[in-house]
């Protein structure tokens, strides 16, 4: 009887059963692991910041300010006892979603970064959608000319899109199209002075003032849009070209591409229920490394363009030292990749069959 | 009357390597051939910076400010009447410099943690993962300034910092190359066929793992010189004013009419970037291409 | 055998192009495929055995350049272009390879795969075509059919996917069979099975056929002619019971020779 029971395979779903399944098991580890990162990252920074960075009181109280003062403003911020002891207040304050006050704002890190991610959304989202259209474009245009002159000119262009460092490309772009040309506004932010913003619905001044019927804003927020636009693009669509590149090419050669061929089908059909599908499923990874890089990793770009997303901030951040803020915006980028890297698996085992089984 | 030239036995080393090498430069992908060449070009200029250039790099006042491009001061000068031809190639030492050494040094200290976490298994390659995991959970560019702002200014801080964002990569790479070889299999049939042991480690195991790592490390290289730049750029790290290409596109971004002043050092890491990559990309496998 | 040639391969000639220079692969290569028998074409690998065959339905690798004429039912093949071939591909001449599982789209179901084949050579509705699909698996001898067609090709042995290979081709209802190195990576029992059900089909069907192998053994009993390469070059081509007791040269004497010891050293 209870040998019946055990050689029972633990996979099985019983109508009411009680039993974790296989996927609720692997979800639960998956959601461990991905907390585990979070915890690491935070104490990481943590560490990083209150031992082995310089005291920051020295940037916080004015100059010449007595012992007693200084002291007064170290325990305001919870810098005072032991490491351990601040370590528990940090931990208990986060766990409510107080990451603490910025030095630099004086405003709480967490409405801060509330407040900035509008802006960042704004410039991810079409530099994104141009990214991963033109990266894929490109690379499944090279693939099927290789070796061909358009697949050269592809790499040329991909290789100085890889090479370029972007805040010297938006210097670049600003000198030519702003100082010279005059086409386009400087670097400014998401909207000229003395404009007026949209009433907020969406978060974005295009779509906002769109919202509001109000064209002329829209065009003002518009044209600020282009250049971060263009330099953000810039660095999401080299890696995702040559990724599709070289899926597209090894599709190409592929066994079952051939099989596709030798039964009469048409070139166009073979490339697209055939050959694209397989050679995008790497495309994947480098899409969600684009999301990454829009959404953390374009700390320049926003600086450069005087666009006040998170980036910015984290970059003032460092500049001045401002530690609650620099913690906060890790704690935002750690969440951004583990979900981010949690929907790629789900991804993959939509698109792949040999990954759900 | 005729000396004869002596060169070496036909089977010696360096005989072959020399071969080897002018088979490679005759038959290599044309990409590499250009990357090596940038690269030459690079070196020489370093090198060349530290020894002469036309105007003293440091000084200011060696013209008058904001003078475009002509033909004595071809890169223009600064707003404080500086050579930016000069200061532009005194600044290509360093970031080559930085750049190679953070490289060399992720490549070594990722490779030895790799080994390590590979060979062991067990415990130790878990929480050498986890770690790993939990450091390429950061923005690496940020990661990096946070770490550079923390320890303070100075290039060997910024070395040890990049090198430091770096070190995950090679870490995961070379643990699955010694999982892999776990059994080093090819290694022992060598020996047992009369092969002495550094034969084999010069012959296969080192040519066999080595090349993705030297694609990957110098395809990384190219991602490193644009972060050793930004650090420049943003001035932690590295002192603003200081002979460094990313600091003096920095000193340039409050002229923006004068474009010479910020262009001609972003040359420099475009092209010192486009080296690296077309050298990664000329020693993958030509099937892989 | 009396019957006209299906397929004449004459002067078949092709050459690889490199940028270092060209290797010719192929030299005048003719032979025949007589009407309803089956063809056996063995030589080692690199001897063109699979780029001849792949040139018949000129899928062959880009950078192979052939030269000379194949006429398939006296219509002439080399120079056709991309339309010229596809109205033949399945419909006429039908192809199965080396490497079932790999031929097979990793990401779409094989009954999705072998119903889009039956649709366009027979012009069925899905449902139609899903049917027959199931029926032709049960045909060959795979169990369950409508589950497995449900399922992918890495959830498919060797073996199975290869009799999956074997319906797609049989699906187009072609004039001729195409089968290179069928059973190559299959087990021996596997290899066995499946070159029985091809006999027994293409038989059954009237199919001319031409099997590439490198393996004798295995064209034994079931070929009717059969045509030996070597490094590009047709060296013989006999009836098999000919070429059986009285092979002509002595690279074909030394294939069977090794085909021999290879059988003798079974029972041990």
């Amino acid at each position: 009887m209870v040998d019946a029971v055990l050689a029972e395979p633990t996979t099985a779903t019983r109508p009411g059963g009680w039993r974790l399944g296989p996927i609720a098991l692997l979800a639960g580890k998956k959601i461990g692991g991905a907390l585990l990162v979070i915890w690491g990252v935070v104490t990481f920074t943590f560490l990083v910041v209150r031992v082995v960075a310089p005291d920051p009181i020295g940037l916080l109280v004015p100059p010449g300010a007595g012992l007693e003062a200084r002291e007064a403003v170290r325990s305001e911020l919870g810098l005072d006892g032991s490491i351990l002891r601040q370590y528990g207040i940090y931990l208990r304050d986060l766990s409510r979603g107080d990451l603490g006050i910025s030095f630099g704002t004086n405003q709480p890190v967490t409405s801060d970064l509330l407040n900035r991610f509008p802006a960042t959304l704004e410039l991810a989202v079409p530099a994104l959608i141009i990214g991963v259209v033109l990266g894929t474009g490109l690379g499944v245009v090279a693939a099927l000319r290789r070796g061909k002159l358009a697949d050269h000119a592809v790499r040329v262009v991909t290789v100085a899109a890889l090479a370029m460092p972007p805040f010297w490309l938006g210097l670049m772009l600003l000198s030519v199209f702003f100082v010279n040309l005059g086409v386009l506004p400087g670097p400014i932010g998401r909207i000229p002075a003395g404009v007026d913003p949209p009433p907020t619905v969406t978060g974005s001044y295009v779509l906002d003032a769109l919202l509001a019927a109000d064209t002329h804003t829209a065009g003002l927020a518009a044209a600020q849009l282009v250049l971060p636009v263009i330099v953000l693009a810039c660095g999401i669509f080299a890696p995702i070209t040559r990724v599709a590149r070289s899926g597209m090419v090894e599709a190409l050669r592929s066994d079952y591409v051939r099989t596709a061929h030798a039964y009469g089908f048409t070139r166009r059909r073979v490339l697209s229920t055939h050959a694209l599908r397989n050679a995008l499923l790497p495309v994947i990874t480098m899409i969600a490394n684009g999301v990454a890089f829009a959404f953390t990793g374009a700390v320049l770009v926003e600086g450069v363009f005087g666009w006040p997303g998170i980036g910015q901030y984290a970059l003032t951040a460092v500049q001045q030292s401002d530690f609650p803020a620099l913690q906060g915006f890790v704690l935002y980028a750690a969440v951004v990749y583990v979900v981010l890297y949690a929907l790629v698996d789900l991804a993959y085992s939509l698109a792949d069959p040999r990954v759900r089984s | 009357m005729t000396i004869p030239v002596p060169t070496a036995p036909a089977g010696s080393a360096s005989a072959r390597r020399k071969a080897g090498l002018r088979r490679w430069w005759r038959h290599g992908p044309i990409s590499a051939r250009l990357g090596a060449s940038l690269m030459l070009l690079l070196l020489v200029a370093a090198i060349a910076g530290q020894l002469w250039t036309p105007y003293d790099p440091h000084t200011p006042g060696v013209g008058d400010p904001f003078l475009a491009p002509d033909a004595r001061y071809w890169f223009g000068t600064d707003q404080a009447g500086a050579d930016v031809f000069s200061m532009t190639l005194a600044a290509t030492a360093t970031d080559v410099w930085l750049t190679v050494v953070a490289v060399v040094l992720a490549f070594v200290l990722g490779g030895l943690l790799g080994a390590v976490a590979g060979y062991w298994g067990g415990w130790v390659d878990w929480l050498i993962m986890r770690t790993t995991e939990i450091l390429q959970s950061f923005p690496a560019l940020l990661l990096a300034m946070l770490l550079v702002a923390a320890l303070g200014n100075g290039l060997g801080n910024v070395i040890v910092v990049v090198a430091f964002v770096g070190l995950p990569g090679y870490l995961r790479l070379i643990r699955a190359e010694v999982m892999a070889r776990r059994g080093w299999e090819f290694a022992d049939a060598a020996i047992i066929a009369g092969n002495s042991g550094a034969g084999v480690l010069a012959r296969h195991l080192v040519p066999n793992s080595l090349t993705p790592l030297v694609s990957y490390a110098a395809i990384n290289a190219a991602w490193v010189a644009i972060v050793v730049s930004s650090l420049g750029f943003i001035g932690v790290g590295i002192e603003p004013g200081s002979p460094e290409w990313g600091s003096m596109i920095a000193s340039g971004r409050d002229f923006p009419d004068e474009y010479w002043i910020s262009l001609f050092p972003g040359v420099g890491i475009l092209l010192l970037s486009t080296a690296f990559y077309l050298l990664g990309d000329g020693t993958v496998d030509r099937d892989e291409r | 055998m009396n019957t006209s040639a299906l397929l004449e391969v004459r002067g078949l000639s092709g050459v690889f192009h490199h940028p270092e220079g060209d290797t010719p692969v192929l030299h005048d290569v003719s032979f025949d495929l007589p009407q309803g028998a089956i063809t056996a074409v063995v030589g080692e690998t690199g001897s063109g055995k699979s780029l001849t065959s792949l040139s018949i339905l000129g899928l062959q690798p880009p950078g192979l350049a052939t030269e000379g004429s194949i006429r398939f039912d006296g219509r002439e093949l080399m120079g056709l272009d991309e339309t010229g071939y596809r109205a033949l591909r399945g419909s006429q001449i039908a192809m199965v390879f080396q490497d079932a599982r790999a031929s097979l789209n990793p990401v779409l179901t094989v009954g999705r795969q072998l119903r889009d084949v039956a649709r366009l050579h027979r012009g069925l509705s899905r449902r139609d075509a899903d049917a027959l699909v199931e029926q032709n698996l049960a045909r060959v001898g795979i169990p369950e059919p409508r589950r497995r067609m449900a399922q992918y090709p890495h959830q498919f042995s060797g073996g199975m996917a290869q009799r999956a290979m074997i319906v797609m081709a049989l699906l187009c209802e072609p004039r001729l069979l195409l089968l290179d190195e069928p059973t190559t990576g299959l087990d021996v029992t596997t290899q066995a099975d499946v070159m029985e059900l091809i006999v027994a089909l293409t038989r059954e069907a009237g199919l001319t056929t031409c099997l590439v192998t490198h393996d004798l053994g295995l064209v034994g009993e079931a070929c009717d002619r059969v045509v030996v390469m070597r490094r590009g070059r047709v060296v013989e081509q006999a009836d098999a019971a000919t070429f059986f007791s009285a092979p002509a040269t002595e690279y074909a004497r030394a294939l069977l020779a090794a085909n021999r010891d290879i059988d003798l050293e079974v029972p041990s």
